[in-house]
């Protein structure tokens, strides 16, 4: 029992880094340090797999666990980082909700989800605590999406979201069948190099990534 | 001969790759034609299988009488949108864009994007469910934005991301139900049968979580307001053949994902819970439509706004549940899919000829441009629910069993919102059908083209619109009450 104690007790710790990880993306005001941000919260959720694969002794858990690292905490921001170059050069366009407001919004969202999940705890406390976060990461994510202007932002958020839905399988044990899984991170690969093109095509029209200039399908 | 139900992916994945080496647009063109004939005669072969005989499991996969009746739609709508395809296109190279690539792309493109649709409907897991509708969005991102420009653009970045927020909230719906099923010994699994089974012993609190957040995700995808920003745009910038299967089979696909959560929801924490969230999400959905149909000016964006309006209607006939009230939403399933797609593609025929998409720029259009002209007019009398179409029928059966259910007050709202989309799409079609033909009649199927190209994809869609409207079979009687029974859990 103590090794399993020890067990949730370092995944709790790598989800709450990974949790600052979000909130240092409100934070910043760089592009490209909000994308470094998110891979280290991949990686963080990665490693959080890896504790959780040495627990059960699945060997499909570790290769799963690796190809989340390698995809979310690599190749994705290596995607992302390029659109991020060629849409660079220009001066940050200011978010449409200040920086600390942001922060104060993101602790509200915790607030929030413990509130919600909480009821539901049951007899697993530990799974009710992974939805919580779960939950608080995708809204987080959807924060961004809807706070910020730039296209890359808009992705990042994305991406946050897709990590809080990775908590929420953490949270479960990765019980769900293997196909299932490897279908998810394939489509998220797909998901990343579909909004890459999108956005080098839109700065290519645009000559810039602001979404704000993408407002004029009306009616 | 017994086909497993993966075989209905393989005419569509097939065609995809033949595009790589298909010389001319010509042959990708033929290929398509008879790559998209094949996927429905796979389909309806399966479908025939699947009602007569109970449907069994394999791989994650399935396909029931609820599946095979999307699976045939979508594989019908997708070879009159082939079919419409080869004028579209031809339109472009016109102007001299697109070229022998542009082709293979667009083709290749759409065939993948049949393929995500048809995996949607024997898909027997809620992950691989989740995936297939995923891929709908990722397969179909640059039919939208086929363009490439800024509106365009706008319109498919919108789609992209709005879509795939949407969608991941699905899936934290989807692995809420999962750990429902962990903690009652439904094991380590997503099949739905074996939710189905389960559910009156899943803890309802979560199902209920669960449920919430999946008709939030898939709902967005099936462009219910307030979840309906990215509808419009898209169904509008889309290449006319696009919109038509965004609209006709796209939004079906979302819908029975939806129907799918319903059979399992509606066991464990009953319908009176759903039916509040359907009626409300239905009537927002007529609410927000009613008024942008009124005061709308481009044409496309009209009909996208109908959509949003129908699948509001269709909510409204999950809400009331009565197996009458199910059968007439699958009923309207398949007309409003009918409907719509043959209204998109004669709009597409009505934008070739009159070069705008505003509704004040086009007038005449029955003398001017007589096939698109008359099947738009057919459409709309269709998508507002006039005889002889099978609209017809499906609105008075889901109205009249609203009114039943008790709730006389909504009902009466759902109507009258009805009447006013109804008034608005005809004002603004008759305007443009009939209204006075000032200019010279415009060359329809434009050089080289023939007319058949223009006739024969809204005519396929609208001959059975008008057959189901009229009568119906009483196979066909008795597979939409096998669904119905199905969507109530108990099928």
């Amino acid at each position: 029992m103590g090794a399993l104690t020890d067990m949730t007790r370092s995944i709790a710790f790598l989800c709450a880094l990974a949790l600052a990880c979000a909130f240092g993306m409100l934070a910043f005001r760089n592009p490209r340090l909000s994308l470094r941000a998110y891979a280290a919260q991949s990686i963080l959720l990665g490693l959080a797999a890896f504790s959780l694969a040495s627990g059960a002794g699945e060997p499909a858990l570790w290769a799963f666990a690796a190809l989340a690292v390698l995809i979310k905490g690599f190749v994705v921001p290596a995607i992302l980082g390029q659109a991020a170059e060629a849409s660079g050069s220009e001066r940050a366009p200011s978010p449409f909700v200040s920086y600390p407001l942001s922060m104060l919004a993101g602790a509200g969202f915790a607030l929030l989800s413990y509130a919600v999940v909480g009821p539901l705890a049951g007899e697993r406390p530990a799974a009710a605590r992974g939805f919580a976060l779960a939950l608080t990461l995708m809204q987080m994510g959807l924060w961004i999406m809807v706070s910020r202007r730039r296209a890359l932002m808009q992705a990042l958020g994305l991406l946050v979201v897709e990590n809080g839905l990775f908590v929420a399988a953490l949270a479960t044990g990765f019980g769900m069948p293997m196909v299932v899984e490897l279908g998810l991170a394939f489509d998220l690969l797909v998901a990343v190099g579909v909004l890459g093109i999108l956005i080098s095509r839109i700065h290519g029209v645009l000559s810039s990534a602001d979404t704000a200039r993408l407002n004029r399908l009306r009616g | 001969m017994n086909l497993p139900a993966w075989s209905i992916l393989v005419a569509p994945i097939a065609t995809a790759g033949l595009f790589l080496i298909a010389p001319s647009p010509a042959a990708v063109a033929r290929l398509s034609r008879w790559g998209s004939a094949a996927a429905l005669a796979v389909s309806a072969w399966l479908a025939r299988a699947a009602i007569e005989r109970p449907a069994v499991s394999s791989h994650g996969l399935l396909l029931d009488p609820l599946g095979a009746y999307l699976a045939v739609l979508v594989s019908f709508l997708v070879l009159a949108a082939s079919l419409a395809s080869e004028r579209f296109l031809r339109g472009e190279t016109e102007d001299g864009k697109p070229s022998i690539a542009a082709w293979r792309a667009y083709y290749g493109l759409l065939h993948l994007f049949a393929a995500s649709m048809l995996l949607v409907p024997i898909a027997d897991n809620l992950g691989i469910l989740w995936v297939a509708v995923e891929a709908t969005t990722l397969s179909s991102a640059f039919l939208v934005g086929f363009h490439r420009h800024r509106h365009a653009l706008e319109a498919a970045w919108k789609y992209v991301v709005l879509c795939s927020v949407g969608l991941a909230f699905a899936l934290f719906g989807t692995i809420l139900l999962h750990e429902a099923g962990a903690r009652s010994g439904v094991g380590a699994t997503l099949d739905w049968t074996a939710f189905v089974a389960a559910a009156p012993r899943l803890d309802p609190r979560i199902v209920k979580l669960g449920f919430l957040f999946a008709v939030l995700g898939y709902g967005t995808k099936a462009g219910l307001a307030p979840l309906h920003a990215w509808l419009p745009d898209a169904h509008g910038q889309a290449p006319s053949p696009v919109s038509a299967l965004l609209s006709g089979a796209l939004l079906s696909c979302a819908f029975y994902a939806v129907m799918r959560f319903h059979a399992i929801a509606v066991l464990c924490v009953g319908p009176h819970f759903l039916g509040r969230v359907f009626w409300a999400f239905g009537l927002a959905s007529l609410a927000i439509a009613a008024p942008f149909i009124l005061i709308a000016r481009d044409y496309k964006r009209m009909l996208a706004y109908s959509s949003v309006e129908h699948m509001g209607l269709l909510c409204v006939g999950l809400g009331i549940g009565s197996p009458a009230a199910i059968y007439g939403v699958l009923l309207h399933l398949w007309a409003h899919g009918l409907a719509k797609g043959s209204a998109f593609l004669s709009a597409g025929g009505i934008l070739e000829a009159f070069k705008t998409r505003r509704i004040a720029r086009v007038t005449g259009a029955l003398a001017r441009a007589p096939a698109s002209g008359f099947f738009l007019f057919a459409a709309t009398l269709g998508l507002s629910g006039f005889p002889p179409f099978a609209t017809f029928p499906s609105e008075m059966l889901i109205l009249s069993q609203g009114f039943r259910s008790g709730r006389a007050a909504a009902s009466a709202a759902a109507a009258a919102l009805l009447a006013v989309i109804f008034a608005g799409l005809l004002h603004h079609v008759s305007r443009m059908c009939l209204g006075r033909a000032s200019g010279p009649s415009l060359e329809e199927a434009g050089p080289g083209a023939r007319l058949w190209e223009t006739v024969l994809p809204p005519a396929l869609l609208v001959a059975p619109l008008v057959v189901l409207g009229c009568w119906i079979p009483g196979g066909f009687d008795r597979w939409l009450s096998a669904m119905a029974g199905i969507v109530l859990g108990h099928g």
